[in-house]
């Protein structure tokens, strides 16, 4: 992270980070259905900064040959790891289990010990890495950051949630399901004529 | 058409003639072939509708199974080809594979009845159609991953006196999720195990059990059947939402890496938890297309 932001504060007068390390702006890009949160600057909106910035916190290395050549490089995540990604973000564990994209059930079983699976460890490790880039002097003041809106709009944490969730399931939406025919019942069918066939 | 509605028992129209395949596998042994009537399957609103508009319907055979024991499996779901008319009687099921398309107009010839003689039992019938188009198409590779967990869900859910049979009564549904996608070259699976909601109690910080627990866990591998007599003689609501934690991932740990499926990790949620997110992103698994040709 130091070197990443190194090279940014370098590169650019208009948009540097505090002296705390935390952004001023956050890069928001979606691939493979895993937010990937990092500082911007003019620098990094495009070009290879922001490939860099995507590559470090998605685990997405396309210069390499894909997701999952990244992916092998991931530690399993302990209920050690679970616990000080908590304690360090202060979110509630509701909310930890909405960043993973999983249910609170789940994440209390990760915090006990119960096995996770591939993308998850990922996630969780990038969700940490995320997490640093927000962290402040207490756990209170780093939520409030990840739940501060952005210039953009939606928050940091609101971001990330959107990121987890799934991106293979979609249903109707109500414009669709207007768009569709109204169901008309009809009294009498005109058509029945029984003997029409003999 | 307003007297019709989905479900329908139809004397079988002229015309309609269902095939009868010329060699009987052993699964369809077990089933007269030979259709006694057709069952009306199109949605009731679109059987109303102008037949201008909508002029045909899909019916399906009404077949008679012929084993009672085979005949109660089918009713409790285990085969999705047969969707259980009640009013037909204990055996009567309406075929999905032999599925046809008449014209209201022929529909109209025929005597009919209802099949169906409430909300629940129109609902399970709706639910059996779409369940038989709906499935997901897994990868194969899933299926011999889930392979041990499929065999021990079959012999263990006939027995509800067994711990692990009991258990397994209390899942609502198995849902599958795979990270990142299933067309993915390495998919990490997610089997959610969903119970009726407020089936096991919700804690504001991970439960924890008796440290007697926690030691009979860790003293040595735990099997499903050793987890599910424990949860089974435990009255500690931490302790029981704990110990179900262990049995869903040592049930998932029966499945092994294949082809794509690199990883399978069990989660047990109450179906109050499981939010709509997750439910459009995953899929149900069905034991019956898992199994194999």
């Amino acid at each position: 992270m130091t070197d990443l932001l190194e090279r940014d504060q370098s590169a650019t007068t208009s948009a540097r980070a505090p002296s705390w390390g935390l952004p001023q702006r956050v890069a928001v890009a979606c691939l493979g259905g895993l937010l990937c949160l990092g500082p911007i600057t003019e620098t990094t909106s495009s070009g290879a900064a922001l490939k860099e910035v995507v590559i470090r916190y998605s685990g997405l290395d396309t210069a390499s040959g894909g997701f999952w050549q990244v992916a092998e490089k991931h530690v399993s995540p302990s209920a050690e790891t679970i616990r000080d990604l908590r304690a360090r973000s202060g979110w509630t564990w509701d909310e930890l289990a909405k960043v993973a994209g999983v249910s609170r059930r789940a994440v209390h079983g990760w915090a006990n010990g119960a096995r996770v699976n591939h993308a998850h460890s990922m996630r969780l490790q990038r969700l940490a890495e995320a997490v640093k880039q927000y962290d402040r002097s207490s756990p209170d003041e780093t939520r409030g950051a990840l739940h501060a809106p952005t210039p953009n709009g939606p928050s940091a944490f609101e971001m990330l949630v959107r990121s987890a969730r799934g991106i293979s399931g979609r249903s109707l939406t109500p414009a669709q399901l207007l768009e569709a025919e109204p169901d008309v019942r009809v009294a009498a069918d005109p058509i029945v004529e029984v003997g029409e066939l003999d | 058409m307003d007297s019709y509605a989905q479900g329908d028992i139809v004397a079988l129209p002229r015309f309609v003639y269902f095939d009868v395949p010329e060699h009987k596998s052993k699964r369809l042994s077990f089933v007269e072939q030979e259709p006694e009537a057709i069952v009306l399957l199109t949605q009731t609103c679109d059987v109303a509708r102008s037949s201008h508009e909508r002029p045909f319907v899909q019916v399906a055979p009404l077949v008679r199974v012929l084993d009672a024991d085979i005949a109660r499996r089918c009713r409790g779901g285990a085969h999705p080809q047969y969707a259980w008319v009640p009013a037909s009687g204990a055996d009567g099921f309406a075929d999905l594979d032999r599925v046809a398309t008449i014209t209201k107009r022929l529909l109209a010839t025929c005597n009919h009845s209802h099949g169906l003689r409430d909300d629940d039992e129109r609902r399970e019938f709706a639910r059996a159609i779409v369940r038989k188009l709906e499935r997901f198409a897994f990868p194969d590779d899933l299926r011999d991953s889930l392979e041990p967990l499929r065999a021990r869900i079959l012999e263990k859910n006939g027995k509800p006196n067994s711990p692990e049979g009991a258990l397994l009564r209390e899942v609502r549904q198995i849902r599958a999720h795979a990270d990142p996608d299933w067309a993915t070259a390495v998919v990490s699976v997610q089997l959610v195990f969903i119970l009726d909601a407020g089936a096991l109690t919700t804690f504001d910080n991970p439960p924890q059990p008796a440290e007697t627990t926690k030691s009979w866990f860790h003293s040595s591998k735990r099997l499903p059947n050793e987890l599910a007599g424990r949860i089974r003689s435990s009255d500690d609501a931490a302790e029981v939402a704990w110990l179900w934690g262990k049995l869903v991932d040592a049930w998932a740990e029966m499945c092994e890496p294949c082809g794509v499926i690199a990883d399978v990790v069990g989660e047990v949620v109450c179906a109050d938890e499981y939010t709509l997110d997750r439910y459009w992103a995953g899929s149900a698994l069905d034991l019956d297309y898992l199994s194999p040709a």
